[in-house]
């Protein structure tokens, strides 16, 4: 098995699990920069982790951000993991690192350098909340940019093996295929969470409803420029152009593994849940897998494309 | 659903694009309530103009087949008869055979007929 995703992934692994440190190591050097300036006692009121009193600068700097460090660091390395496969999950890993290594620091010194004398003692309405937006964009593009490059990614040119069904497709045809999906899963698990948001009258968790829901609806298109799958409800697309693409099979039930919208180390794709299946054998050794009732169709478009691409003939 | 067009057919392009959604609907793939794909995105996936696929949805439009809405969503309508279009389908498939092998309307006809005659 080819391992494309080997390139460059101890780096990778290393930048994202250098973004948790930051969060203890920013106060200690705010402290130690700030620290005179400061008042000599802090009272921290609901803050995220307890109501503390009177407590010193250098306590304060060392308070459970680091149990929260190390969770953030377990978490991220079990992310790494699962995107053990797929360079560009192990990219967004480290931006995510550097945006939780460098969000909570960013805040804390706002809050800090809001009570020194030397910056005014006191911080203007809205100006915190600005700041902070800013420096979580700033460090999810400085991640995204010191996680990359991506190696590149795998491509073929074999002919599908002879034993797979394929579609004729004349020099002179053009031909494009389009089906559509829904999850059910998406849409109860959508109904629950707006159903809790309601009761509970926590509303972060209307926009995981609507994450969920707009999963629910997937549309599967092949044609010239290889296959696309659209989330028509958020406009969404993505495109695996004919050059990634090996041959394409069915299957009566889902495949053994996790194929979800989001990459993962088996591959990715809608499956809701019943069979037949679209498998779409890629060349970076991961499937794409699509529930359609149509899918010996487009197995059969699949496999006459690569024919007429790549042996002239079909 | 499948479309395809050939272009070194001498059939027009709008005519073949109404008949790939002919014959979805001849062969259960595609059903009344069924969105078509829009036109834009068949006239950039196939390479043609946009106006053919839309004369193409018009032709199904006026045989009942398709209701065109707002935006040129046009969805299957829910009268679609589909033993007729199965019955096309098969007819057309037929007739062109009958015309490769060099058989006379007459002849084909009376194959026709005598092959209904034997069916239990």
């Amino acid at each position: 098995m080819s391992d494309y995703a080997a390139q460059g992934r101890v780096r990778r692994l290393v930048l994202a699990a250098l973004g948790p440190p930051l969060v203890v190591l920013v106060p200690m050097l705010l402290v130690a920069t700030v620290g005179e300036r400061l008042p000599e006692r802090v009272t921290v009121h609901s803050w995220s982790f307890a109501t503390r009193i009177g407590f010193t600068w250098q306590e304060w700097s060392a308070q459970p951000v680091f149990g929260m460090m190390m969770w953030a660091q377990a978490l991220l390395v079990v992310a790494f993991l699962s995107y053990w496969h797929v360079p560009l999950g192990q990219r967004l890993v480290v931006a995510l690192g550097w945006t939780v290594g460098l969000l909570i620091p960013v805040a804390y010194t706002l809050w800090a350098l809001g009570l020194t004398p030397a910056f005014g003692g006191e911080v203007r309405p809205g100006w915190p909340m600005a700041a902070q937006v800013a420096g979580t964009a700033a460090a999810f593009a400085l991640g995204w940019a010191v996680g990359g490059p991506l190696p590149r990614h795998p491509e073929t040119d074999a002919v599908p093996p002879p034993w797979l069904r394929s579609m004729p497709i004349g020099a002179a045809q053009r031909v494009m295929f389009v089906t559509r999906s829904w999850s059910a899963r998406r849409l109860v698990t959508g109904a629950m969470l707006v159903g809790l948001a309601l009761w509970l009258g926590f509303w972060p968790l209307i926009l995981w409803a609507v994450f969920e829901a707009a999963q629910a609806r997937t549309r599967l298109q092949i044609d010239a420029g290889g296959l696309s799958v659209t989330l028509p409800w958020v406009g969404l697309r993505r495109t695996v152009p004919w050059t990634r693409v090996r041959h394409a099979d069915v299957m009566s039930e889902p495949p053994k593994g996790r194929y979800k919208l989001d990459d993962g180390g088996w591959g990715w794709g809608a499956l809701s849940g019943k069979g037949p299946v679209l498998v779409v054998s890629l060349a970076d050794d991961r499937r794409l897998a699509y529930s359609t009732s149509q899918a010996g169709t487009a197995a059969a478009l699949v496999n006459g494309w690569l024919h007429r691409l790549r042996a002239g003939s079909c | 659903m499948l479309i395809t067009v050939d272009f070194a057919s001498a059939q027009p392009l709008s005519d073949q694009v109404a008949g790939a959604v002919r014959t979805a609907l001849a062969d259960g793939t595609a059903a009344p309530g069924d969105r078509l794909p829009s036109a834009r995105n068949v006239a950039a996936s196939l390479g043609i103009n946009l106006h053919t696929v839309l004369r193409g949805y018009q032709q199904l439009r006026d045989e009942g087949l398709v209701e065109l809405r707002r935006g040129r969503t046009a969805v299957i309508s829910g009268t679609t008869d589909r033993l007729r279009l199965r019955l096309e389908a098969a007819a057309r498939e037929f007739a062109a055979t009958a015309r490769q092998a060099g058989a006379s309307d007459e002849q084909a006809m009376a194959a026709a007929q005598a092959a209904l005659r034997d069916l239990p």
